[in-house]
């Protein structure tokens, strides 16, 4: 699968299961993203700059897995530092759709729904996502992803992209595969000062459809001419059998969708640029030998632009730029404030109705030849149904409801937050109306 | 915008302690153009009120002041060490 697929960067050599008569994931194998710390374990976020780096301890997820009987069997290919939206920004090898490698598994954990959707096992993936890197690579491979409400798990271990955004959450083939491990992950860890103190929950008990009927939202920004429409139809077949099957349906607005793009990608640079000024090259990664005439500045850059893809140094310039005295209050200040208005608007919507409903990418997995033609400002055009939940902190579960042309088609659904319960639940009906 | 998008190459490159090839000057010219022209939908924005530094309201998340034993080697992945010292390039 490896030799196929690619969605690995680092295979375990051997893997070591610690199980109990009571371990929730007993001899389950876990896939790891690339940015999550693994003790003995290379952890390169996908850059040249952490291509040696072997971390001497585990992430608070990875140890709570282990904890309970899994076993880590690789860490996945994502974007550099979570840096994409197709897995293509990788220094270490592009992970291939398992459906068509032709296609992108999507990004920037596309590696971790990779290895979920290759293997004939009952595999689970530890992924993040930033603005939309779970449910995107979920929706490509057809799997179940779930990015938790911001806070809910432990960034501790994590190589941050954007603090304020970062999210840890599950890829799996089903929602229970996907609920089950987040109820292993989840749960407050002083080490992260982020991390909410919420108890602990089984959230495979939502798993189970219960003949509750909940009351569902559809965002009718997020059923706009920008998406594909086969998936719009798709979507909206889906929501007049729920609506026949007597859920309550109801159209919603989020009107602030429309500079949901820019302002995320505002503030994920923003935030960026400063988190990766911690790679200067002495305590960890890309280490240069220098000698006595040479001064920090001179080494510092010089291990930022050999360490550093295209990617990241377009967004660390980009970055630094809308935080800077004299453009801060026009961009980066004014993007909080319109990410406050995002979370309100979807405050006033979960007022009304229990999750939303949508279309979870607006295009199908594209092809890498389709990828390469595309600048920058167009890739990040592919984040218009993601950006506002993640900036919004909402959780989301993304699963498949067909296909076309062979090719997955899901929807999203979104939870107000620390309701990821009503949306497990939701996305629960929505697997078995597809005959689960 | 074509002067901010030179300006953000030029000044802002060498601010973030970049050293651009004429390569990558030449390709990033047009695509900082374009994000910036996408950026500028947010500074033409007509927007009020508090600024969301973080999603979810949340108490401070402070662990007590005490001394904690790291039972792994902070200086693990250095390379460049002295003893218990990281050696840098000279500072001044």
């Amino acid at each position: 699968m490896q030799a196929a697929y690619a969605p690995f960067i680092s295979v375990a050599e051997s893997i070591r299961f610690e199980i109990t008569p009571q371990s929730l994931l007993p001899g389950v194998p876990v896939a790891v993203k690339d940015n999550i710390c693994t003790k003995g374990m290379r952890t390169t976020a996908g850059s040249k700059i952490l291509e040696n780096y072997v971390p001497p301890f585990d992430a608070t997820v990875v140890e709570k897995a282990k904890k309970e009987g899994a076993g880590i069997v690789g860490k996945t290919a994502m974007d550099e530092f979570g840096f994409g939206t197709f897995s293509t920004n990788c220094a270490f090898g592009v992970p291939k759709n398992p459906l068509d490698p032709e296609r992108s598994c999507g990004g920037s954990s596309g590696g971790s729904a990779g290895a979920v959707a290759a293997f004939k096992l009952p595999i689970v993936s530890i992924a993040e996502s930033t603005g939309g890197s779970i449910t995107c690579p979920a929706a490509f491979t057809g799997t179940v992803g779930i990015t938790p409400t911001y806070g809910l798990v432990s960034r501790w271990g994590l190589v941050d992209y954007a603090n304020s955004l970062d999210k840890i959450g599950t890829i799996g083939k089903s929602v229970y595969d996907a609920a089950l491990l987040l109820s292993v992950i989840a749960g407050y860890d002083e080490k992260d000062a982020t991390s909410l103190r919420t108890q602990n929950t089984d959230y495979t008990a939502f798993a189970k459809p219960d003949g509750k009927k909940l009351r569902v939202g559809l965002p009718k920004e997020y059923f706009s001419s920008a998406v594909d429409s086969g998936i719009v139809k798709e979507v909206e077949m889906l929501a007049d059998r729920l609506n026949s099957l007597g859920f309550e349906l109801e159209q919603v607005s989020l009107p602030s969708t429309e500079l949901a793009i820019p302002t995320y990608y505002i503030i994920s640079m923003s935030e960026a640029s400063t988190n990766l000024a911690k790679f200067s090259g002495l305590r960890y990664g890309l280490q240069l030998e220098f000698d006595e005439k040479q001064n920090i500045e001179e080494y510092f850059t010089k291990v930022r632009t050999e360490g550093f893809g295209e990617e990241a140094k377009r967004r660390i310039i980009l970055g630094t730029f809308t935080r800077m005295a004299g453009y801060k209050d026009r961009y980066y200040l004014k993007a909080l404030k319109i990410r406050k208005r995002i979370i309100n608007e979807f405050k006033q919507a979960f007022a009304k109705v229990d999750v939303l409903l949508a279309p979870a990418m607006p295009i199908l997995p594209p092809k890498f030849s389709e990828i390469e033609k595309l600048e920058p400002a167009q890739v990040y055009m592919m984040d218009i149904l993601t950006v506002a939940p993640n900036m919004a902190g909402m959780p989301t579960v993304a699963l498949p409801i067909g296909r076309i042309n062979g090719l997955p088609v899901s929807v999203q659904v979104i939870a107000d937050h620390l309701q990821e319960g009503k949306a497990i639940q939701m996305a629960s009906i929505i697997e078995g109306l597809n005959g689960r | 915008m074509d002067a901010d998008a030179e300006y953000v190459l030029q000044h802002v490159s060498r601010l973030a302690r970049l050293q651009l090839s004429d390569e990558e000057r030449q390709k990033f010219a047009k695509q900082i153009r374009d994000v910036l022209d996408l950026f500028n939908k947010v500074a033409s924005a007509n927007v009020e009120g508090e600024p969301a530094y973080h999603c979810i309201e949340a108490e401070n998340g402070l662990r007590p002041d005490k001394p904690v034993k790291f039972d792994w080697d902070p200086l693990a992945n250095a390379k460049h060490v002295e003893g218990k010292y990281i050696k840098s390039p000279k500072i001044v």
